[in-house]
């Protein structure tokens, strides 16, 4: 019986390291293989290393430029959209006011909204607007997905905690917004947390609305830069690997510090799979 | 939190005769008063305006502009004229809307399935005393955690003829398989990539549901003789149905609208053998025919509007 357990255990532990692992070693292996190694000879073991990729991609093709804009779209979107979140969350779940549901039901439907129906359009809208090609256009279509994902997640939060501490302060004669600062959102972190690293998550490696919103190369986002990388006739494993390796790292830093709130967050009604 | 009624409004969900600070007279019983019920509301008001206003500038007026466009044969820069259901009538001899309406059933459908045996494999295992459970589940998180068009650029150099990875690893037993550029071939890779970037998600949402199960239901099961397979068919799954269904409408409208995944594989190809209403949308649009993209994005409407209402049920249900 033990045996069997134990024998059961390492069996499943194998299974979950062949079936997550060899891509992302794949992916090491090939941003750390000189040009000729990842075609000629191409093989599991890396035989000459070197971070000659990495210097190439970081230094040679406007890739910081890139990283930097994805950064400034991820966090700005996830800015604004956990401001326009939190307030619309806290009205819904606190206040009584005409058209409460309305909105409620109107931010579940919009989280549920495909993006391809609104790219088109949106296309015109931000050409008209005059920010066609610009960081603040694209941040103003990633609201799209961002803000009723956040505000989603928040108002489930919101709507959970109780009361009572809420009542309390008001009695106490604190404003309705100073309760909200000074109570109900210090009582929140975690849900905080899970709504903004899910907006920044999805911001930065968003690619669809990327690729139409944002063309040349010093507003690309990092997605689009690899993948104008990728799509030519010769592909450049070696600095497309290098640049993704690069693209993962902040947001599985992300990721890790937030994940023990993240994965349930996501639960709630908030991931891609 | 001490009071600092700086400001002249009064709290609105304070009633008339606030008590003394550090006295909190009343229960938690209601202290909202219908006497404050319009400051009340326009407040509210106030706060959930720019959420909706972003909602119906960016989402509403799009969507309803997308249904008003797919009637038009409008282009990038000419405004265009309505012509009725032309673009509809288009589609049912286009290649492309004909591959990518078959795929919707066929990849997002297969995707499913491997993810639910996958997932609930993976939980499963994870639910074990594992040695360093925590980490394990760090790892298996790993593909959803990072970025999808680094999952998709890793994938496809998995599935690269002849010199990708999988390709590398099979050649003691067979000549390299052309994973991306055989009509069969290319649709299995898409559902592959596509299932090992959103398993973990579902092992993990299953685990979750695992984990509420009472340990008594298999207790008992035991008691009364019965193998680990008859206690998994007869207790385990029927406790995580409601949340396998949620999980799989989700899942379904995500992976109808997935675009990375097959951008960065197969960009639809061969021809139009692993083409997805996104990509197809994606490349009218590059094409500048602005009417027949809505078409696309419109079209499928009816079955996103499915889904939605499939969850809302299943929302309430759980």
């Amino acid at each position: 019986m033990q045996k069997s357990g134990r024998l059961a255990t390492i069996l499943g532990m194998a299974f979950l390291a062949i079936l997550v692992v060899p891509p992302v070693y794949y992916m090491i292996i090939a941003s750390l293989k000189p040009r000729s190694a990842i075609y000629r000879t191409p093989s599991w073991l890396p035989e000459r290393s070197s971070l000659d990729n990495y210097i190439k991609v970081l230094f040679n093709d406007h890739f910081l430029v890139n990283i930097g804009n994805s950064l400034i779209v991820a966090l700005m979107t996830t800015l604004l959209a956990m401001i326009l979140g939190v307030l619309a969350a806290y009205a819904i779940a606190r206040f009584k006011f005409p058209g409460r549901n309305v909105a409620s039901q109107l931010i579940l439907m919009s989280y549920l909204t495909p993006m391809v129906l609104l790219f088109i359009p949106l296309s015109v809208v931000v050409g008209n607007l005059g920010l066609a090609d610009t960081l603040p256009g694209l941040i103003l279509v990633y609201l799209t997905f961002a803000v009723p994902l956040c505000t989603w997640l928040i108002l489930g939060h919101f709507r959970d905690f109780p009361v009572d501490l809420e009542e309390a302060a008001s009695i106490d004669g604190a404003t309705k917004m100073r309760t909200l600062f000074s109570i109900l959102l210090p009582v929140s972190a975690p849900a905080l947390a899970t709504a903004a690293s899910l907006a920044f998550m999805m911001a930065w490696g968003e690619l669809f609305l990327a690729l139409t919103f944002v063309k040349g190369q010093g507003v690309m986002t990092a997605p689009v830069a690899l993948q104008h990388m990728s799509t030519g006739d010769v592909q450049q494993y070696g600095p497309i690997m290098a640049g993704a390796v690069l693209s993962a790292i902040p947001v599985l830093v992300v990721y890790y510090i937030s994940q023990r709130w993240v994965v349930q967050g996501a639960a709630e009604g908030a991931f891609k799979g | 939190m001490q009071a600092n009624t700086s400001k002249a409004a009064a709290p609105a969900g304070a009633p008339a005769p606030a008590g003394p600070a550090g006295i909190s007279p009343r229960g938690s019983g209601s202290a909202r008063k219908p006497v404050a019920s319009s400051r009340e509301a326009r407040l509210g008001l106030l706060l959930v305006l720019p959420a909706v206003a972003v909602i119906v500038i960016l989402i509403g007026y799009p969507t309803i502009s997308s249904i008003w466009y797919s009637f038009t044969d409008r282009m990038v820069g000419s405004p265009g004229r309505f012509i009725g259901l032309a673009n509809y009538a288009r589609l049912a001899t286009d290649s492309g809307f004909l591959s990518a309406a078959a795929n919707l059933v066929l990849i997002v459908g297969i995707s499913l399935l491997l993810k639910l045996v996958l997932g609930t494999l993976v939980a499963v295992i994870l639910n074990r005393p594992l040695p360093g459970r925590n980490l394990w589940r760090l790892l298996v998180m790993l593909p959803w955690a990072m970025p999808g068009f680094v999952a998709f650029m890793g994938l496809r150099l998995m599935f690269e003829s002849p010199y990708g990875a999988i390709n590398v690893a099979l050649e003691t037993f067979t000549s390299p398989v052309p994973f991306l550029s055989d009509p069969t071939w290319a649709r299995i890779s898409v559902v592959l990539a596509t299932v090992w970037r959103g398993f973990p998600f579902w092992a993990i949402s299953i685990l979750a549901a695992l984990q509420t199960i009472p340990k008594e239901l298999y207790e008992a099961a035991r008691m009364d003789g019965a193998s680990a397979w008859q206690q998994f068919v007869n207790i385990t799954i029927p406790q995580i149905r409601a949340t396998v269904a949620v999980i799989a409408v989700i899942s379904a409208i995500w992976t109808a609208n997935g675009f990375e995944n097959i951008w960065l594989m197969t960009q639809g190809g061969p021809s139009t053998t692993t083409m997805t209403f996104p990509v197809l949308s994606f490349l009218s649009l590059q094409s500048r025919q602005l009417g027949q993209a809505a078409a696309y994005a419109v079209v499928i409407l009816p079955v996103m509007a499915l889904f939605i209402m499939l969850l809302s049920r299943r929302k309430k249900e759980i």
